[in-house]
């Protein structure tokens, strides 16, 4: 008997891919891939080898990019898939669109290819890992991942703020390829222009009489790189049949956070994952095989219910695979924002719905509450954030980040046991959560407090004392003081700084104030 | 060898982005964020002070300046002791808040005991450079170590018409992030900081107007003599490890890489401690004067956009070098324009990697 080998794959970019988004649409392009690549990878596996993560392989959707395989996939032949499919994908929508814009643009205006073929060669990084176990299959892959495998695409010419720092796509991409230094002359820039017209023209979106900037497929203004161009391609229905990835539901429509009469919308974006993921699989580890396919299963089960189970009218579960997920809380239009004590109030459930899965895992995550007019990028960045303070403050925490048009934010980490502390406020005349409380009161009072200094104000005042803010907090919420007492260690994690306490009462006022009120 | 070090102080504000523009429609702006400005930023502020008379060289031609002028950065420091400056921090030395650790190097594989620092992060991404040598503990012990010392803050500006002093009609105010330079501090009090460059020409003292969107400077340049620790350093022949302290361009005009693909290096691929690539492009000869933004601003010319291996990575490789930095050939650079090498490109010290 030889002994039992198994390889670990992934690849990356994932998150920076995910992220550069300009569209609720892009996120749904760029997960959809990412997925549709993870499924590649697995199908491609040797006679002689199982799979034991991801389960369900039937179910593209959500598949998570983290493949474990019992048996030997050599590391070329997931390099070759990857990379195959990849390219599949970019000939395929390259020639889409040629023919797509055949009667303005023909054949011969075309010089881009070979750049589309750079970006198919050099898109991904690959990375493998083999051992006699899972963990040393995993550790392996862990360790080659310390030294990257990027190659890049340098660019010339233009690049825009829509097309990241990298050059905008357009026929003529690749003809003048000499001198990088200039900005390209007025004929070419024209036919850039007219490229991105007749393109968005094209494309005009079926049915829907969606004229809004945000809301068409692809806007005249937009400028996009090759994979930002594909990651909006792939997401147009016929392509998408054709490639082979998952379409988006019917009747998709992307959310209108702003309109061109200023109009807009908040809302909410929702970024988490499973705790100590890694070690939790290392302890599961030693019940064989069978108990990782199993997790891997109930994790996959779980991210469909929780996608289904998310009203279309309120939000979206943009992905969910594994144990990490992303989506987006709104209202049907900006005349119908979504409120934001209802957006609160899903978010208080959200922690009784990841234990669903079964297993002893926690789970952290960042909210971003955001103004109409921060970019998608941003707010992106913005949950990433979050998220990662929830972490770095003990995990099995939500952070939640309101953030305004000026880019400035307010936050408040707290356990998701205490996020019910928001229900306990009660205002002068006695109101509770369910009668509308004014949290004017509340909000003011602290303000007060602040200005004459009863409330310390710098992180470096030389005695800080929080006995004013917790007699203060138990004015408003009675019987909590007690508690913040009792609990204050669990309550702040890992934050020790002996303002701590303070900020984590400024953070729930605030927060209380800006989502709390109806 | 650099002869001079550059200090660059904020009177005021520092710009903050390079490029990525707000407007009223995008009011914030976390992805476009970039500090501190990349040493060719100084380079082109050298090339015009060339023309107005502000090296301390007298007598150079346009030719000379380019042939001669070697640049490197960006680090920090503390204004009272600017030879003392802050670089990153080597990658395999782990400077948490609480806690440190390193990587080692065991049967040809990184290692590193996460039984007893599990959860580890590095908080710390400055030393100063005294410490060089130093282990993480001994770094921390003499609270060498630090953090950022800038903050982003977000600042309303006039958009004015070109022939009043009145506000535009119409897109009359923009934000911008600007970079606000931080004391920093330590137990034994704070001290202001300042941007730090080093340079084979030297400036002359003064205020001057400093980046994309021409904050005004106090520049000073210091001396480095021969017998300075830091020139010592920069002279020590890098054997078979070292890290970058300046940003990682390699590859061919087309693509960028990690490591360079040169028989005089390496004949086989090092061993690496890195992360994703930042993406990396310079404007030489930016028309300073009158501020404008959008598709009407004179710009420069613009380099090739390429892709650079952050600073902090360290190659580990199988054939000793036995060359500083200093001595690197050209050849193993990419090459066009002004000369990558000359921007303080790869810019790397030598390291001690333990291994068994």
């Amino acid at each position: 008997m030889t002994e039992t080998i198994y390889t670990a794959i992934s690849f990356a970019p994932v998150q920076g891919f995910i992220e550069k988004s300009r569209k609720l649409r892009d996120l749904y392009g760029a997960s959809g891939l990412l997925s549709y690549l993870a499924k590649q990878l697995v199908e491609a596996k040797p006679e002689n080898c199982s799979v034991i993560s991801p389960a369900s392989v039937n179910l593209q959707q959500g598949m998570p990019n983290r493949i474990l395989i019992r048996g030997d996939y050599p590391r070329n032949l997931a390099q070759q898939t990857l990379l195959q499919s990849w390219q599949k994908i970019l000939d395929d929508s390259r020639n889409w669109v040629e023919r797509r814009l055949q009667s303005t643009f023909p054949p011969d205006s075309y010089h881009w290819q070979e750049v589309w073929d750079k970006w198919g060669r050099y898109h991904w990084e690959v990375f493998w890992g083999h051992g006699n176990s899972i963990q040393a299959a995993m550790d392996d892959l862990e360790t080659r991942k310390l030294r990257r495998d990027w190659v890049a695409v340098n660019w010339v010419g233009e690049s825009s703020s829509l097309s990241g720092v990298d050059a905008i796509a357009w026929p003529g991409l690749g003809a003048f390829n000499s001198d990088p230094g200039w900005p390209i002359a007025t004929a070419e820039k024209q036919q850039l222009d007219s490229f991105y017209q007749v393109l968005d023209k094209s494309l005009s979106h079926p049915g829907t009489g969606e004229d809004d900037t945000t809301g068409r497929f692809l806007a005249s203004n937009e400028r996009l790189s090759v994979p930002e161009l594909v990651k909006r391609l792939v997401t147009w229905p016929q392509l998408a049949k054709k490639l082979g990835i998952t379409e988006l539901e019917s009747g998709f429509t992307d959310i209108h956070r702003n309109t061109r009469d200023g109009k807009g919308q908040w809302t909410g974006w929702f970024m988490g994952d499973g705790d100590k993921v890694g070690d939790h699989l290392k302890e599961i580890a030693k019940s064989g095989d069978q108990a990782i396919a199993d997790f891997s299963q109930a994790m996959r089960q779980w991210g469909k219910t929780f996608s289904q189970s998310m009203p279309k009218q309120k939000g979206r579960v943009i992905y969910a695979g594994g144990d990490d997920f992303l989506g987006v809380l709104y209202g049907q239009s900006p005349d119908h924002p979504l409120a934001p004590k209802a957006a609160l109030e899903w978010l208080m459930g959200l922690n009784a719905q990841w234990q669903q899965h079964g297993y002893d895992l926690t789970v952290s995550v960042g909210f971003v509450w955001v103004s109409p007019h921060v970019p998608q990028r941003d707010v992106l960045q913005h949950c990433r954030q979050a998220q990662k303070r929830s972490k770095r403050l003990g995990r099995d925490r939500v952070t939640i980040r309101i953030v305004f048009n000026s880019g400035q934010s307010v936050q408040w980490t707290c356990r998701w046991q205490d996020l019910g502390v928001l229900t306990g406020y009660c205002d002068r005349n006695g109101k509770r959560w369910d009668e509308t409380p004014n949290w004017v009161h509340l909000l003011t009072d602290w303000q007060h407090l602040k200005a004459r200094h009863a409330i310390p104000v710098k992180a470096s005042e030389e005695h800080i004392d929080q006995q004013i803010a917790i007699e203060f907090f138990e004015i408003y919420f009675p019987g909590y003081k007690q508690y913040l007492l009792n609990h204050s260690q669990d309550i702040l994690g890992n934050d020790d700084n002996p303002r701590a306490m303070i900020d984590w009462i400024e953070g729930a006022i605030q927060v209380g104030w800006y989502l709390g009120s109806a | 060898m650099f002869t001079h070090l550059i200090t660059i102080s904020p009177l005021g504000f520092l710009y903050g982005s390079a490029g990525a523009f707000l407007t009223p429609e995008n009011l914030v702006g976390l992805a476009g964020t970039k500090f501190p400005p990349d040493a060719s930023t100084l380079a082109g502020l050298i090339f015009s002070a060339l023309k107005t008379g502000h090296l301390e060289a007298e007598n150079l031609t346009q030719d000379q300046l380019r042939e001669q002028l070697f640049v490197a950065g960006p680090f920090w420091a503390n204004v009272s002791d600017p030879h003392n400056f802050y670089i990153p921090v080597p990658r395999h030395k782990i400077l948490g808040d609480k806690d440190t650790d390193q990587w080692e190097i065991r049967n040809y594989h990184w290692w590193r005991d996460e039984t007893t620092h599990p959860d580890i992060e590095a908080d710390y991404h400055w030393q100063r450079i005294d410490t060089w040598d130093y282990s993480p503990d001994e770094i921390k012990a003499n609270q060498a170590a630090a953090k950022d010392v800038w903050t982003h803050v977000p600042m309303l500006h006039p958009s004015l018409k070109s022939d009043e002093r009145h506000v535009r009609d119409e897109n009359g105010l923009f934000l911008e992030n600007a970079v606000q330079m931080q004391p920093n501090q330590w137990d034994g009090g704070y001290d202001e900081t300042c941007l730090v460059y080093l340079s084979t020409i030297a400036l002359k003292p003064g205020w001057y107007r400093f980046g994309g969107e021409s904050h005004l400077v106090e520049i000073s340049s210091h001396e480095l003599d021969e017998t300075s620790p830091i020139v010592e350093l920069l002279q020590r022949p890098i054997e078979d490890s070292f890290a970058l302290i300046g940003p990682g361009i390699w590859g061919s005009n087309h693509l960028s890489l990690r490591y360079p693909r040169h028989s005089d290096f390496s004949e086989r691929r090092p061993m690496m401690l890195t992360d994703r690539p930042n993406p990396y492009r310079y404007r030489l000869g930016s028309q300073s004067g009158e501020y404008q933004t959008g598709p009407m601003r004179k710009a420069g010319r613009l380099s090739r956009g390429r892709y650079a291996v952050p600073t902090g990575t360290v190659y580990v490789f199988k054939d000793p070098l036995g060359k500083s930095w200093w001595d690197w050939p050209e050849d193993w650079f990419p090459k066009e324009g002004f000369p990558l090498k000359h921007l303080g490109c790869n810019l790397s010290l030598p390291v001690e990697i333990s291994r068994s």
